[in-house]
């Protein structure tokens, strides 16, 4: 009964690790023992590695090294925190064996696009974690009246950082704005100078506050997006000099907000981390009503507003702006969802499956992801299928006609001679990682 | 009717206009003093915002009533490309949209905005095209194979498609295999580099010959063509084809759970087809199959809106 729970988490980039970084940091009576395999990528922040590994035993094997690690089986669950066609090459390497782990997967904070292509990547996991009842309506309206209605899901919540000890009240910070800044919402160059002009703008109305941008990244670091330009280079186009009250500043964001009354954000998840350390958001609705922003999810928080409408920072403050509790309860920021609940769901789940998923008429993303063809056309090849080789890489040549390493290794698989076969396998071969 | 010029022969039936004019140029005309009610339908959506706010904007400086304005996509979509077209028509009084799919993810999104932030009215007004396919299925088997424009984007990956349509045209000579343009056709190209590869019973089907070969095929093939909808309708068999995955660049998450996406190396060939499911009907349904008075749902809508604020 006590037996500690063993769970292997595999992550990537920064904002996967920060999911699994939640998770480990969950309070719950259940004793849990973290492993955390994140895959080595250039530019993961060296902060997040080092909580990381006071969290549990952090792993860094990449991902083919990883599905061959013979310790994978001994874990209870695995939960993969990656995206695309990597969910599939650890569900279906997983799915090889008689007696596996039970295998979840998360999407992580708030989605605001990709929903169905996300899930399509996802069914077929024993466990799909969501944040909230948003996500949990969308899946099952996606699912419904399809063999994929019984897919379970577990509501993980918003509520990342679990209880904050020793919160100094509002009144007593120092009047402060953090402002949490996306990468790629906004994206264009313009709507990010305008984002900077506006800030610039308060900041001067406010002169008696500080407003503190705190970047997504540091300039050289690596997050899931591509970034072209880095808010330090967009602040100093924009603004030349900025007001002395408006600075950029790196320090970790829960040290920020606990500092700060008040945070702004375009969309980002920090929203939600500012609540959890007595922080009142407010989401800026300055650039508009666009999807590509997530500002259709955050138009309904009830603090959706214009800064550049605020007078000043201490009006704003003595407002005392509330999100709506009903759209923090949709979104999953309540304390009825929470990682325990994964844990929970985890050993109640049924023995987990070995035969994966396919229903006909129904393909998810697993049968559709070229890498994942190569990657079993590799398998079938180690086995002398050459048959099974053969489709799996004309359907990925059907779906890349041009790619010549495809074309090569089809060519390869196909002929009938074993002596030329096995010429041009040689020839043709190439490490899929 | 008003509207552009169409460039190229266009995949339905030709209907003329009753006016060529730019919607931009509509504003400058008397076209709209004595619309009851405007249906935005452009090429270009992010056009409907300026267009209703010009509109109104004359209309109000001269002391006149303003008439509802609708729009819509006039196929449906899911999740992003859904929510796009929703925020393209914000300035609207009424988006129809096809299902109760489309509305449920609307109103789920929208129901805790602000009562400030002014959105349409939404109602689902089912597909564009009937209900009841115009002619009986061809007593041959037919393939309509629909080729969209764009799709599949891959470099390459549309004429490998062709390819295989003309080999499986080959080893199932009892089988007519049309390949269909669901856009519009700007010249007299040929889908296939080398015509002459085509095999006798590999044709390509002239533009407007789309719905009327639709209503007669056995199967239809497409990657993603709002089109083929026409075909689950009509109770012919559909092909969605798979190998691209639920991808929102290939639009194919328009048909996540619809029951007929295939993947093209496990069909095999023509003679399979006639053994595959048909499409998955609570889908359907849910994705407007269902609606059957959706031009009546739209008058009392717009009937509703005139006799409210915007009425004389």
């Amino acid at each position: 009964m006590n037996r500690p729970l063993k769970l292997l988490l595999i992550a990537d980039s920064d904002s996967q690790l920060l999911a699994c970084e939640a998770l480990c940091r969950c309070q719950t009576a259940r004793p849990v023992e973290f492993t955390i395999n994140v895959i080595p990528r250039d530019g993961t922040p060296q902060h997040i590695l080092q909580r990381m590994g006071h969290l549990g035993t952090l792993w860094r094997q990449n991902l083919a090294r990883l599905l061959n690690n013979p310790k994978l089986l001994q874990f209870d669950a695995v939960g993969v925190f990656l995206t695309g066609s990597k969910l599939n090459d650890i569900r279906i390497a997983l799915e090889r064996h008689q007696q596996r782990p039970k295998l979840f997967c998360g999407f992580n904070g708030v989605v605001l696009e990709h929903f169905v292509e996300g899930i399509s990547w996802r069914l077929g996991y024993d466990l799909i974690c969501l944040s909230g009842p948003r996500d949990r309506d969308a899946l099952n309206q996606l699912v419904a009246k399809t063999p994929f209605a019984q897919q379970q899901t577990v509501l993980t919540g918003l509520q990342r950082n679990g209880t904050i000890e020793a919160l100094s009240p509002a009144g007593q910070r120092p009047k402060r704005l953090v402002f949490a800044e996306q990468v790629v919402m906004p994206s264009s160059a313009r709507d990010r100078a305008e984002m900077v002009k506006i800030l610039a703008e308060l900041a001067i109305r406010s002169p008696n506050w500080e407003v503190l941008i705190k970047p997504r990244i540091t300039p050289g670091d690596a997050t899931f997006h591509d970034v072209d330009t880095h808010i330090s280079t967009t602040l100093s186009q924009t603004l030349g000099v900025p007001p002395v009250n408006l600075k950029l500043d790196y320090r970790p964001l829960p040290d920020l907000l606990r500092k700060a009354p008040l945070m702004a954000t375009i969309s980002s998840t920090a929203f939600f981390d500012a609540l959890d350390f007595g922080c009142r958001p407010i989401a800026m609705n300055d650039l508009g009503l666009h999807a590509s922003h997530g500002s259709h999810v955050f138009a309904g928080s009830g603090v959706w507003r214009s800064l550049r409408d605020v007078p000043n920072l201490d009006e704003l403050e003595q407002e005392h702006p509330e999100p709506n509790p009903e759209w923090l309860n949709w979104m999953g920021y309540s304390e009825r969802y929470g990682a325990g609940d994964l844990f929970e769901a985890l050993e109640n789940l049924k023995p987990a499956s070995t035969t994966g998923i396919t229903h006909c008429g129904y393909p998810t993303n697993t049968q559709s992801s070229f890498n994942q063809l190569r990657v079993g056309a590799e398998a079938a090849i180690c086995t002398g299928d050459w048959r099974g080789a053969a489709d799996l890489l004309t359907q990925a040549a059907q779906m890349r006609p041009q790619h010549r390493g495809v074309a090569r290794r089809v060519a390869a698989v196909s002929c009938q001679n074993p002596l030329l076969r096995r010429i041009g396998l040689i020839l043709s071969y190439r490490d899929l990682g | 009717m008003v509207g552009p010029s169409m460039a190229g022969d266009q995949p339905l039936p030709h209907r003329s206009c009753d006016l060529t004019l730019n919607p931009k140029e509509l504003l400058g005309s008397t076209v709209l003093d004595n619309a009851s009610a405007i249906g935005l339908f452009l090429r270009n959506p992010a056009d409907v915002e300026a267009i209703t706010a010009g509109y109104r904007a004359l209309r109000r400086s001269r002391g006149l009533w303003t008439a509802p304005i609708f729009s819509g996509p006039l196929m449906p979509l899911a999740g992003d490309e859904l929510i796009d077209a929703f925020l393209l028509r914000l300035s609207c009084d009424l988006m129809i949209v096809s299902g109760d799919d489309q509305l449920r993810q609307l109103e789920a999104m929208t129901s805790l905005w602000p009562a400030e932030l002014k959105k349409p009215r939404l109602i689902a007004t089912g597909f564009c095209f009937p209900a009841i396919p115009p002619t009986p299925p061809s007593p041959k088997p037919m393939l309509v194979a629909l080729l969209q424009h764009d799709i599949p984007t891959h470099l390459g990956a549309k004429e490998q498609l062709i390819r295989l349509l003309q080999r499986w045209g080959r080893e199932q000579t009892d089988w007519t295999v049309v390949l269909q343009p669901d856009h519009p056709w700007s010249s007299a190209r040929s889908f296939a580099d080398d015509q002459i590869n085509n095999p006798p019973n590999v044709v390509e089907a002239a533009p407007e010959q789309m719905l009327g070969l639709l209503s007669r095929c056995t199967a239809c093939l497409s990657v993603s063509s709002p089109w083929s909808l026409a075909a689950m309708m009509w109770g012919r068999i559909p092909i969605v084809v798979g190998d691209y995955g639920i991808q929102a660049e290939q639009h194919t998450t328009n048909f996540f759970g619809c029951g007929a996406m295939h993947r093209l190396r496990d069909l095999g060939g023509l003679h399979k087809l006639q053994e595959l499911p048909l499409v998955n009907q609570g889908w359907l349904e849910a994705m407007g199959g269902g609606i059957e008075d959706g031009p009546l749902r739209l008058l009392i809508s717009l009937d509703s809106l005139s006799s409210g604020t915007t009425a004389p």
